[in-house]
Order: structure tokens, then C-alpha cells, then sequence
């Protein structure tokens, strides 16, 4: 896998530079073996529909608008292709996300899968080995998939693998972030602390969130990284960034149990008992960090807009700011990815040609201008934001972007569990790292147990 | 409700109830009417219901997860094995009896004490109290959530605001546990009122009125007279908490706690969703919900015949 | 229908024992208002914010002042809430009145006729209560997907026409219902599909009709099926709300209040006007 994932990496940074140079004519030899034949172009006249599923128009306001928004200008710029935008099917309260994949297997086992889904990346290798999505280089081949994402506004580099399995590439990152340690700077001056310098390691933040409680009165940070609502994601750079892992690199046995990850939630654990942080859920923490309540919180930029709200909003407003996520001492920094990819499933071609352009447009330029702007998400195509035409003007105004596009170049990608009960795998995982971080339970006896119950439910080789 | 069985489990005679015996045909097409009326209401459940049950007790045999392009593994009984093993199953079942217990009080208790003190209650306020009690019963569970998150909230929360002090309802243990079944129980009650108002009502009034003659208290006519016909309807009720506790709470544990904090709210049902009905393996979804549907039944028919024995007090 | 019969004896108190009866009475009283407070006021509270200015939605008085209508502005701004609420109330009519009809006719059977396997399809109908929605909703979902139904409200509508509480409750009205009426008609020579819509279902009218609001509110409420079903844009009510929750840009709580209060209104309404019938068909359906 590791290798497979390497020489994913190389082809793409080769073919890019073919593209770059050559519009995309020659081809590295080293590439994926795919001379199938790819599908053909769409006549102009050609009618076709296809189906779109996405777990951001579960929800009202902003994340609606923009993706109806996006829609509405592909269908004119397409005027040959029918979109049907949709929301997972879900027989829950809490949270589409999760339901994304569920929902795209209820709807195979029907008999007709959307022909687009929009898909978590701990979800993506179910996604390739479960449900069967699409490789989009069988579909237009190798090198149309790497100029995309060259162009004007190349991909960042580190995001453009993200999606491969077996050196084909079957998702195209979409919207996304990377952990951000979002602080109040107005309880920063209230604590006697430099605003101007956020902590940079889990010992300085410590330090500031109990300056913050005891002079502030406030409480000091909250990492949403530590719960089964947040996801794994964060939760992966936390333990990455001390040097450890949640599965191995082979993908056959899990990994976090061992001592780097229970020294990690064991930091947490301490933030915590120490009173630095408070013992919230996700969804009390984010509105009260955008309320002014909390000093720190680490958080997806998806949370940006909220606490941008929040905090011009309130009487009187507070200053909001940005870091990159702390290092434990000593060690260097490794941010993961949030957020989904898009994938493919249609299988007719008429349909693969349409869902191609879809997911194009989507990721391109106009794409990212949209959902950066709008919703906060990292805009992939990191030279939009030196771009007039661009997001210059909007990146002048939102320094906060600064550290999220500092960590993209850095970027460690999330890991997928392996097998059909990857969902039950990562839970186990975060139900033990939520009861020693908030209940108080011991870091290696709890993670073990959990690793030893998770471990039976890795696929059986 | 449901335990009116003894009522038709008299004698089953194949024929209407006054019918000579003409030709088979004849009788045939005699005993065609009730089958008829049946068919629209049973052909409903056999398609949405029963169908689907009968196709996850195959399914539970194998390793599937519905993608045709993937295989389909027999593996006998393993999904059932694994249904038994999961881990924490024996932290639910107990989790679900407490809550149970808890909950008992709510749906028989209160409302017991409720329906005999608004009878005493006349005219307009007897409606009012009602009115009140009963509109819980209507708030749909998505508004009810949000509604109660609210209410709950650390900091802003109503009920914080009154108690004075910042109890974290739904991210601690014990509060968490405590709000699943206030919460569960605030839905309930009104109903349970209504449920117990009509069994006060079947009661005969003359036992009482003869009791008064005797000189009887008003308490102790409730005591020993009152109290004792209405049992089986109190049966009733506690019956219907055992069977439905765990699908009752299941939409406000999925809104509002998850199962947690540190599994502290994760009772049988939402055991079996989390590591069953979720998963991508049908087989094993399927071998969750029949464990479900069969262990279920068995506490029903166990409760029916339960009640059965106590209900002979009336008539 | 005239109301209760409850109020015998018991309820009229004698006069020796008067001045005890008052003190236990206001005993009585407070602990009912109690209990009604405690059942009212979490809902009182949710129409108290989202009747606030949108500004001051964390206020703490129980009667928001000055009243705003802003928080429902924002609301209808992002959802369209009319459309949503119609739909539900359409979805909801013609799934209680589907449930009626099959629950009538079932429950005409199970009491007119005795017929082998009387006691096991019975049993059937009540077992439903035991199958998890989690086991139907996959299969359920295929079938709709082949009948093309997906994504329409006749989709969301038709798994639910029948419900085993119809059947029972109207057995439970047909069981007390005279015997001697049934075998009257039948003398008469009518037929029994003439004798259930000239003689029971006459007699039945307020079990139905109270019957009926509660498989209204029940459809109303439903949330789980639609959100499975309808997946393109919303459609019902409940979807719409549940869009409101936990977005990006934080829980609104006065948006989301009136958003929340819009969805209950109607069937507060619908409860307020027909209470006493709804409390009537319960308390003389038997239930025992």
C-alpha cells in the first residue's frame, strides 16, 4: 500500500510536469498500467442526467446555497447535462457524513448508485474495495485526471494523491481542511499573554488555557478531536504528530494503542484533569468558542465562518486569530485532512462522461472560489489566493487561511481502516480515547482493550 | 392493548357464527368474507414487514453487504455468534433494565397519581391539566432535541439557569443517563395518563359507591378497591415500558447523546445500531435485528401471559 | 358521546368529610400544576426564544419582550417552510386515512367473523411492534426503488397504510359493540360490506375521527422514513427542521426554535380544537 501510494506520488508529479510543459501528450512509464480505452466526450447535443449526492445539502443555509449555487452554474455552462443534486439516505438524527456511504450502499443494493458521491476519506477505501466506485482513470484516462489538476491553479501537491488506491486515482479531493488551533486573542491580552503568538506546543498551551481560566475567567481550550462526533481525522494528527499511528503501515493491525498514541491522549487526558479544558461535546464547544468562552479550540476551518459570527458579533467583539496545530515537544507537526473527496460511480458512459465534467467544474477554480469563500473550506488550488480574479482580495481580509495552507504543504493524509466494519473500528478507537480524556479512564489499559475489540473486527485475511 | 387475545382465543369455529353446513364450495366462499377485509390490511405487513423479516433471516446466514459485485459468504451462525459477543452487550442489557426501572415511574406511577387527582378535578381545569400534561405526547422527536439541547445547554440552558449551577446534562455520566430518562419520560407521561384515565373510566362505579355506603375513606377505597381493578391496566403500561424502552429512547439517544458519554447512554438498541444496523455487513445488520425481534418476543410472550394471570380481576 | 362517566360516587365527595377533602383537594391541585408546568414549560421556553429579538435570544424572562417575529423571518428565509408544512399535512392526512381503512376492515374481520388462524394473524398484526426499522428499511427501500416511488411522498406514504394500533383500537370499539346489532343486520339480509358502513362505522364515528387525529399526529411526526425516502430537497417538515440543526454556522437556537415551534404548531392546534374527542376515544375504547 505504502508503495503503491509512493509510486502514486511520483507518477503524479510527473505527469503534471508533462502537463504543465505539454498539455498533457506524453506518458511517465511508470505509470498505472491503463490503456483501457476511455470514454467518449459528450456530443453537444447529447442529453444526459445524472445524480449527485452530498452530504453538505443535508444542511440549511450556507452549505445549501453554495453547493445550489455551483450547480445552477454548471447546468448552464452544460446545458446537455441534467444535474440531480441529493442528500444521503439516512435513518438518523446525527450527522450526514456519517450516513454518506451507508446511504451510496443502500442505494447500489437498490440497484442504481448516485452517479457522484461525495465521500469522507476514512470512507474512501470502502468506497474502492466495497462498493466498486469508478476508477476516473479507466474513465478518461491517466493523464486527463493529472491535468486536472494542474491548470492555472495547480492542486497543492500534498492533496493530489489523497484519493489513489493502487496507483489509480478514484477520488478528487474536495472540500477539505487541516486541524487549526483557532484562538481569542481579546482573552489573550485579558490573561496577560501575547496575542501576537499563539502557543506552538501542548506545554504552551497548557500554560495559556490556565493563565486564561484563572485571570481571564474563562475556560482555556478545547481540542474537538477527542470524540466519536468529531471523527478520527484530528484525532490521527494528534497521534502523528507524536510520532505514532492509528494502523500499521502494512494496514494489517492497528496501532493505536501503543505508546505514543496513549502518551498523546494522555496530554489530553491532563488538559482536561488540570481544568485547562472544559469537558464539552462538539456541539457545545464550537458555539461556545464563537461566544467568546473558550480561549483556545483546535477545528476544521469549516467552523471559520461560525466563529468569524461569533466574534464580531458579540458585545464587544473579540479579536479572532489562527495557529497551526502545537507539536509536542521536540516533534514535528503532522496535519492530517477533514473532509470528503468526490467519487465516482456511475457506470454507463454517456453518464461517466457527465459526472466527469461535474466533478471537474467542482474542484476547479470557480469550485474553490465558492467554498472557500462562502463556507471556509481550504481552497486546494493554493494559487487562487495570490489571484485578482482569484481570492486575493478575500485572502487579504481573512489572514486566518495563513495557517491551514502552511499545514496543506505539510499535510500527513488520514488513514482509512481496512475492511466492512472500518465505522465500527473507528468508533471503538474514539469511545476509548473519549473515556480516558473526559471520564477520567487509564490512557494504556483503555486504549488496549479497545484495540484488542477493534482488532476483531479487521478484515480476516 | 395487544393482550386482548383472550378475547378471540375462545373456541375457534371455521364458520360465521350461525351457519348450517351447505357445500364446500359454499362454505368455502362462506369463509371467504373475513379474509377479504384482512387482505388489504395484511398485505401491507407481508410486503413492508414481514417480507423484508423473512429476507433478513436468510441474509443473517451470510457475509454480504449487498453489493451484487461482491460475493456472498455463508458463514452459518457466526453473525449470531458475533451479535452475543459484542463487546459491552452485558453493560446495555443493564444499562436498558435500569433505564427501564427509571422509566417506571413515568409511565405508571406519575400517571396513576395524575389520572386519580384530575377526576376529583371538575370542568374547565380538568381539561386545562389534561391539556398540559398531554402536550409533550405531540412534540415531534427532531423538535424535541433540538428543543431539549437547548433547554440543557451548559451555560444558557433553562434548566441550568434554574438549578443555579452548570451541570453538563448530556456530556457527563450520570446527568447524561438522568436526561435520556426525564427526557424519555416527559414524552411518555401524557400518554400514560390517557391510558390510565380509560382504565378509571371502565372501572365500575358501583364497587365504590357500595364502599362508601360501608363508610370506607376515600383512600381506602382507592387503595383496595380502586387500585386493585385498575392493575392490569397498570400491567399494561409497564408492559409496553419493557417492550418499547429501548426503541421509545433510541431517537433521542441518536440525537442527543449518541450513546454516550463513555457509553453511558448505549442501551440494547442502540448497541445493536451502532455495531449491527450500521454495519456494511447486511448479514450481520440482519442477524442483529431477528436476535432483536426474537428475544423481544419472548419477553412478550412471557409478559402476555403475565398479564394474563393477573387480569382476572374485573368481569 | 357526553363526556365522562368517571365522576361516580368517588368523585362527590360527603359532607361530613369536607373540611379533609379540601386540604387533600389543594394537595391535589398543587401537585398537578406542578406536574403541568414541568410538561409545559420546556415547550413554553421554546416558543419564548424564538419569539425574542434575534439579538438577545440568550435572554432569561419567560415572557420575551419586545415580541419579534425575526427569528421566524430568518427561518422561512432559509427553509421553505409552507411548502414543507403543507406537504407533511397532505403525507400525513392520507397516511391516517389509509391506516383507518385497512385498521377498519381488519379489525371488521378479527370481530364479525371466526375463522381458523383467527388468533395468528392476530398475532401478526401485533408482532409488527416487535420488528426494529432498522431489519424493513433496507429491503423497503429496494422495493420502492423498483416501484419508482423513491423520492415522491406517495413513497413515504405507502409502506405506512397499515398500523397494528388501528386494528386493535377499533377491535377494542367493535368487541363492545352489541352482538345483537351485527346478527340483526345480518337477518335483515344485508351483506356485510353494507352492514359495516350502515351499522358499525355509523356507530364508530368518534373512535374514528379521534382514532384518526392520532395516526395524523403519529404521521406528522415520522422522521426516520421520509428522511430515508426523500432525498431530494426538502419535503416534509421534520427534514426541514432536522436541516437546521448543527450547521456550519452553529446552532441558531432562534431560528431554530421558530423553526421548531413552526413544525408542532399545527398539531397543537389541531389538538387544542379536538382534546376532548381525542381523550373520549381513548378512555372508551376499553382500553383494560
Amino acid at each position: 500500500m505504502k508503495r503503491s501510494r509512493y509510486l502514486g506520488g511520483v507518477t503524479a508529479a510527473l505527469a503534471l510536469a508533462l502537463a504543465a510543459t505539454s498539455c498533457g501528450g506524453g506518458r511517465s512509464s511508470t505509470a498505472a498500467p491503463s490503456t483501457t480505452a476511455t470514454v467518449p466526450e459528450l456530443r453537444a447535443d447529447q442529453q444526459v442526467s445524472i445524480v449527485l449526492e452530498s452530504y453538505n445539502l443535508a444542511q440549511a443555509g450556507a452549505w445549501t446555497d453554495t453547493f445550489t449555487d455551483l450547480i445552477n452554474k454548471f447546468q448552464s455552462a452544460h446545458p446537455n447535462i441534467k444535474v440531480t443534486a441529493q442528500k444521503p439516505a439516512t435513518a438518523t438524527a446525527s450527522g450526514y457524513g456519517s450516513a454518506a456511504a451507508a446511504s451510496i450502499q443502500r442505494q447500489i443494493a437498490a440497484g442504481k448508485p448516485p452517479d457522484i458521491g461525495q465521500l469522507g476519506f476514512g470512507d474512501l477505501f470502502y468506497a474502492v474495495k466495497g462498493l466498486g466506485a469508478t476508477p476516473l482513470d479507466d474513465v478518461v484516462g491517466h493523464d486527463a485526471v493529472q491535468a486536472t489538476f494542474g491548470g492555472t491553479h495547480p492542486f497543492a501537491p500534498t492533496a493530489r494523491t489523497l484519493g489513489d488506491f493502487d496507483g489509480k486515482t478514484y477520488g478528487i479531493p474536495f472540500v477539505f481542511s487541516t486541524p487549526i488551533l483557532y484562538y481569542n486573542a481579546s482573552l489573550f491580552t485579558q490573561a496577560g499573554l501575547d496575542p501576537a503568538k499563539p502557543p506552538a506546543t501542548w506545554t504552551e498551551v497548557k500554560t495559556a488555557a490556565l493563565a486564561i481560566k484563572s485571570k481571564a475567567g474563562k475556560d482555556g481550550v478545547y481540542i474537538d478531536c477527542l470524540t466519536k462526533k468529531a471523527g478520527d481525522w484530528c484525532y490521527q494528527a494528534l497521534v502523528a504528530s507524536n510520532g505514532g499511528s492509528v494502523l500499521s503501515a502494512d494496514r494489517t493491525r492497528l496501532t493505536f494503542a501503543e505508546a505514543s498514541a496513549v502518551e498523546a491522549v494522555t496530554m489530553a487526558q491532563d488538559l482536561v484533569q488540570s481544568g485547562a479544558s472544559p469537558k464539552l461535546s462538539q456541539e457545545q464547544a464550537y458555539p461556545a468558542f464563537a461566544r467568546g468562552e473558550i480561549g483556545m479550540i483546535v477545528e476544521s476551518s469549516a467552523g471559520e465562518a461560525m466563529f468569524r459570527k461569533g466574534a464580531t458579533g458579540a458585545k464587544p467583539p473579540w479579536d479572532l486569530r489562527a495557529g497551526g496545530l502545537p507539536s509536542f515537544d521536540g516533534k514535528t507537526v503532522a496535519p492530517t485532512n477533514s473532509g470528503a473527496a468526490l467519487v465516482m460511480f456511475a457506470k454507463e458512459p454517456a453518464k461517466q462522461r457527465a459526472a466527469w465534467e461535474m466533478i471537474k467544474f467542482l474542484t476547479g477554480d470557480e469550485g474553490y472560489i465558492q467554498l472557500t469563500s462562502k463556507i471556509g473550506y481550504l481552497p486546494l488550488r493554493t494559487s487562487l489566493l495570490d489571484d485578482p480574479a482569484g481570492l486575493k482580495d478575500w485572502a487579504a481580509k481573512n489572514p486566518l487561511i495563513k495557517p491551514n495552507i502552511d499545514q496543506l504543504a505539510r499535510l500527513r493524509p488520514t488513514v482509512a481502516f481496512p475492511g466492512d466494519n472500518y465505522g465500527q473500528i473507528r468508533d471503538t478507537m474514539l469511545d476509548a480515547v473519549e473515556s480516558v480524556v473526559y471520564s477520567g479512564a487509564d490512557a494504556r489499559s483503555t486504549l488496549a482493550a479497545a484495540a484488542d475489540r477493534a482488532t476483531k473486527l479487521l478484515p480476516k485475511t | 392493548m395487544f393482550v386482548e387475545l383472550t378475547a378471540t382465543a375462545t373456541p375457534e369455529t371455521p364458520t360465521p357464527v350461525s351457519a348450517a353446513r351447505p357445500s364446500a364450495t359454499r362454505r368455502a366462499l362462506r369463509a371467504l368474507p373475513p379474509f377479504l377485509y384482512l387482505a388489504p390490511g395484511l398485505g401491507c405487513l407481508v410486503v413492508w414487514t414481514y417480507r423484508p423479516l423473512v429476507e433478513a433471516a436468510q441474509l443473517s446466514f451470510y457475509s454480504w453487504n449487498l453489493v451484487p459485485s461482491r460475493p456472498k459468504i455463508p458463514v452459518g451462525l457466526d453473525n449470531y455468534r458475533h451479535v452475543l459477543q459484542l463487546p459491552e452487550l452485558r453493560n446495555s442489557l443493564w444499562l436498558t433494565a435500569a433505564t427501564i426501572v427509571c422509566l417506571l415511574p413515568f409511565t405508571v406511577v406519575l400517571p396513576t397519581i395524575v389520572a386519580l387527582l384530575t377526576r376529583r378535578v371538575r370542568g374547565r381545569l380538568r381539561v386545562g391539566y389534561r391539556a398540559l400534561v398531554f402536550a409533550p405526547v405531540l412534540v415531534p422527536p427532531v423538535a424535541s432535541a433540538a428543543m431539549w439541547v437547548w433547554l440543557l445547554d451548559p451555560r444558557h440552558g433553562l434548566v441550568d439557569r434554574l438549578l443555579g449551577r452548570p451541570v453538563n446534562w448530556l456530556h457527563e455520566r450520570g446527568p447524561a443517563q438522568l436526561a435520556v430518562v426525564g427526557i424519555t419520560g416527559w414524552h411518555l407521561l401524557g400518554f400514560a395518563v390517557l391510558v390510565v384515565t380509560a382504565g378509571l373510566a371502565a372501572i365500575n362505579d358501583e364497587y365504590a359507591a357500595a364502599a362508601q355506603l360501608d363508610g370506607a375513606s376515600r383512600w381506602q377505597i382507592t387503595r383496595w378497591i380502586t387500585l386493585p381493578l385498575l392493575s392490569p391496566t397498570l400491567v399494561l403500561l409497564a408492559l409496553m415500558t419493557v417492550l418499547l424502552a429501548g426503541q421509545l429512547t433510541f431517537p433521542l439517544i441518536d440525537a442527543l447523546t449518541q450513546g454516550g458519554p463513555d457509553s453511558a447512554t448505549t442501551n440494547v438498541y442502540y448497541l445493536l445500531w451502532e455495531y449491527g444496523f450500521k454495519s456494511f455487513d447486511a448479514g450481520l445488520a440482519a442477524a442483529a435485528g431477528l436476535a432483536f425481534f426474537l428475544c423481544f418476543g419472548l419477553v412478550a410472550v412471557f409478559l402476555v401471559w403475565l398479564f394474563e394471570r393477573l387480569s382476572v380481576h374485573d368481569d | 358521546m357526553t363526556g365522562f362517566t368517571v365522576d361516580g360516587p368517588v368523585g362527590a365527595p360527603a359532607p361530613r368529610r369536607r373540611v379533609p377533602y379540601c386540604r387533600s383537594l389543594l394537595v391535589g391541585h398543587v401537585v398537578l400544576t406542578v406536574l403541568s408546568l414541568a410538561c409545559i414549560v420546556p415547550i413554553g421556553w421554546m416558543y419564548a426564544t424564538s419569539l425574542r429579538r434575534p439579538s438577545d435570544v440568550y435572554g432569561s424572562s419567560l415572557l420575551p419582550w419586545p415580541l419579534s417575529l425575526g427569528n421566524y423571518r430568518h427561518a422561512a428565509e432559509v427553509v421553505p417552510i409552507g411548502a414543507l408544512l403543507l406537504n407533511t399535512a397532505v403525507v400525513a392526512a392520507l397516511t391516517a386515512a389509509g391506516q383507518l381503512l385497512t385498521g377498519l376492515f381488519a379489525a371488521y374481520a378479527f370481530t364479525a367473523w371466526r375463522f381458523p388462524g383467527q388468533r395468528l394473524l392476530y398475532l401478526l398484526f401485533v408482532g409488527t411492534w416487535l420488528v426494529p426499522f432498522q431489519v424493513t428499511m433496507v429491503p423497503n427501500y429496494t422495493l420502492l426503488f423498483r416501484l419508482g416511488l423513491l423520492n415522491t411522498l406517495a413513497g413515504v406514504i405507502i409502506p405506512t397504510l397499515c398500523t397494528a394500533l388501528s386494528v386493535l383500537l377499533l377491535r377494542q370499539h367493535m368487541e363492545s359493540f352489541p352482538k345483537e346489532l351485527l346478527e340483526a343486520a345480518r337477518i335483515d339480509g344485508r351483506s356485510s360490506w353494507s352492514t359495516l358502513w350502515t351499522v358499525v362505522v355509523p356507530n364508530l364515528r368518534p373512535a374514528l375521527a379521534a382514532l384518526g387525529i392520532v395516526l395524523f399526529i403519529n404521521a406528522w411526526n415520522e422522521y426516520f422514513w421520509p428522511s430515508m425516502v426523500l432525498q431530494q430537497a426538502d419535503s416534509m417538515i421534520q427534514l426541514g427542521l432536522r436541516g437546521f440543526l448543527g450547521g456550519t454556522e452553529g446552532n441558531d437556537w432562534g431560528g431554530i426554535m421558530a423553526a421548531s415551534g413552526l413544525s408542532c404548531l399545527p398539531i397543537f392546534v389541531l389538538y387544542l380544537i379536538l382534546q376532548r374527542r381525542i381523550v373520549n376515544a381513548f378512555v372508551h375504547s376499553g382500553l383494560r
